[in-house]
């Protein structure tokens, strides 16, 4: 099992300003930094990471792309508490870390350009958008069956009028999933249509968690428990939806791709 | 899984986009919003030259037997200029006749619909504005052969020009009220019929058709006598797809035509475009876009193979009616006050936004379609 090495305190959306360090002694790297947002790294066996190797040369050409073992000697693993108590990810610090040098990945200092492949190659989100599908139709027997002021929450139109409004955009990002993933096939990647992807189907996520949390009303609340309708799984959707709004890359960084690199739009500087 | 377009549709886009380029400017469209008859009988009859009538009736009626989808791809590129007039409505009271009309009354009109010679329109909401079978009162009782038809339809598309009239009457008092409903083919120069153009935001030509003791012989009549509602049905659904597919190439012209201005438009000594504010909005606008074109397409597809969509047509409908009226309006918001004058092309994208959202079922009409087919008690 592998883990992400990129995210550090100090280096987020502008992760090119990263500050680990991996310095070239003999045929072994040395790294010090520290990284976080580390999902799953302890439970990693090896990560993958980007280092500064060159400090004097220019930005974006400064950084190598390096495989390590996490077992390696100098590697330690902290767990991040997330906002709901489970710990998804960490922190990882490397003190004097040694690694091959053969475990670099394309050129020295142009680690930069390993990053970008990898993070252009969006996912379609399509497992993301049929776990909301089948929430829904869980959801939909839910209302079904649950009664409030001596009727089924189905029957309240309003309740009607919010899941029909979700299960149209749901199908919406189903349509445009596939669309990234008919281009993926022809080997045709659009960053334009990963990007809208991702923001609407991550977007809808998050509308979806309020929404379904709304309906349960107190209920919306508690965590999986017996008291927990349908496993308590939309009050974690309420904790987890950021997890796909805010990582793999912002979608407001997603929308400066749209508008930088598909849209054709200036950047300010 | 190709996404596709075939060639034919490629062709078939291109040629559409360059008449429309230079047989309707934006001229012609603000003289037929003015104007009385709100289309151009010289336009039509070159569209029919091309087969635009006829695309998707069969060729054993004259027509050009292309697909369902084949359409879809014109009305994106009608949707993209706009083209005032009653193609829409002739061709989605043509599938009534294609889909329940007798042999005889498909040989009588289908050919002539094909070669632009008869404009067809259905009158089906009353004075309630709803699209469900509970709105209809318009009453058609029988005498002998005949029928006579009494009552008053709004928001007829176009019936002031038109030769035939779909007319959605009752009769007999159903329970529920879909049963009891029949259509009739009326020609609108028989006595008793009278109209008014309403002035309706994209003066597109909606009327109030009175029908005063109007005799309509049991030949007009369209399927079954007391069941045609589920050709309704019919009739809204492939009429959402297609109004749809309309409204997405409407869509793509406010996004670029935005975005091209924002490049263009310089204050603060900097293009518009290149401030974040107005760049995660266009990049929402073209989000938006994106997923209602393949949630169109989806339907169109579906709807051309003959496969059960009613929910995806309802879905692409409710979904695309507020993604229209939305980007419109950001369109008109991005530009500043220039999109807020009548000379802006903008304003007519806007307008008819509302107009389409409204054409063959609103959102909340279409919502609930949604849903009962998700499953909702």
């Amino acid at each position: 099992m592998w883990c992400e090495l990129w995210s550090e305190p100090n280096a987020g959306s502008d992760l090119a300003t990263l500050s680990a360090t991996a310095v070239r002694k003999g045929d072994e790297y040395i790294i010090n930094g520290q990284k976080t947002w580390n999902t799953g790294a302890h439970r990693a066996d090896w990560g993958f990471g980007v280092f500064k190797t060159d400090p004097s040369a220019r930005k974006h050409h400064n950084m190598t792309f390096i495989l390590l073992d996490m077992k390696t000697p100098g590697i330690t693993v902290r767990p991040i508490p997330y906002l709901d108590g489970s710990a998804p990810y960490c922190e990882v610090y490397l003190d004097d870390a040694h690694v091959p040098a053969k475990n670099i990945v394309g050129q020295e200092h142009e680690g930069w350009a390993v990053v970008n492949l990898l993070a252009g190659f969006e996912r379609s989100g399509i497992n993301e958008i049929m776990s909301m599908l089948r929430g829904l139709e869980q959801l939909v027997a839910y209302c079904n069956q649950t009664k409030r002021h001596g009727q089924p929450l189905a029957r309240n139109p309003l309740i009607r009028n919010r899941l029909a409004e979700l299960a149209c955009e749901l199908e919406a990002a189903r349509a445009l999933a596939y669309r990234v993933a008919d281009l993926q096939n022809r080997n045709e990647m659009s960053l334009m249509d990963a990007s809208a992807g991702k923001i609407f189907f991550s977007e809808l996520g998050e509308r979806f968690a309020f929404l379904a949390t709304d309906i349960l009303g107190p209920y919306g609340q508690v965590r999986t428990s017996r008291w927990a309708p349908l496993n308590g799984v939309w009050e974690k959707m309420f904790h987890e939806h950021f997890i796909t709004t805010i990582s793999m890359g912002t979608n407001e960084i997603q929308r400066n791709i749209i508008a930088w690199y598909g849209l054709g739009l200036a950047r300010m500087r | 899984m190709d996404l596709r377009f075939t060639e034919t549709q490629e062709i078939l886009k291109k040629a559409a986009r360059d008449f429309l380029a230079t047989e309707c400017p934006k001229t012609l469209i603000r003289e037929l919003e003015q104007g009385e008859m709100g289309y151009c009988p010289e336009l039509w009859k070159k569209m029919a030259e091309l087969g635009w009538m006829g695309l998707i009736i069969p060729e054993e009626y004259e027509g050009i037997g292309y697909t369902f989808q084949d359409l879809a791809v014109l009305l994106e590129e009608i949707g993209r200029n706009i083209l005032p007039g009653p193609l829409i409505a002739t061709l989605t009271s043509a599938f009534a006749i294609l889909e329940a009309g007798t042999e005889e009354q498909k040989k009588e009109l289908l050919p002539k619909v094909a070669q632009g010679e008869l404009i067809l329109t259905t009158a089906l909401l009353e004075g309630d504005g709803v699209f469900d079978a509970s709105g209809i009162a318009v009453k058609a009782v029988s005498k002998g052969d005949k029928f006579l038809i009494n009552g008053t339809k709004l928001f007829v598309e176009m019936a002031h020009v038109a030769d035939y009239i779909l007319c959605v009457a009752r009769t007999k008092d159903g329970t529920p009220p879909e049963k009891g409903i029949t259509l009739f083919l009326v020609d609108s120069t028989t006595p008793g019929i009278s109209w008014e153009v309403i002035p309706t935001t994209a003066e597109d030509k909606l009327c109030e058709v009175r029908f005063e003791d109007v005799n309509v012989p049991g030949k007009n009549v369209l399927g079954k006598i007391d069941e045609g509602w589920p050709i309704v049905e019919m009739m809204l659904r492939k009429g959402a797809i297609a109004k749809c597919a309309e409204s997405i190439g409407a869509i793509q012209t406010c996004v670029e035509m935005t975005v091209a201005y924002a490049k263009e438009r310089v204050q603060y000594e900097r293009p518009i475009g290149s401030f974040q504010a107005l760049q995660h909005k266009m990049a929402d606008m073209w989000t938006a876009m994106e997923t209602s074109r393949y949630l169109v397409y989806e339907a169109a597809w579906m709807e051309s193979e003959g496969l059960p969509c009613a929910k995806e047509a309802s879905m692409a409908k409710a979904y695309v009616n507020e993604v229209y009226k939305n980007v419109s309006k950001w369109s008109v918001r991005l530009h500043g006050a220039i999109a807020t004058s009548a000379d802006h092309d903008i304003p007519l994208y806007y307008r008819r936004s509302k107009a389409a959202d409204i054409a063959y079922g609103g959102t909340d009409f279409h919502r609930e379609i949604v849903a009962q087919k998700i499953g909702l008690v």
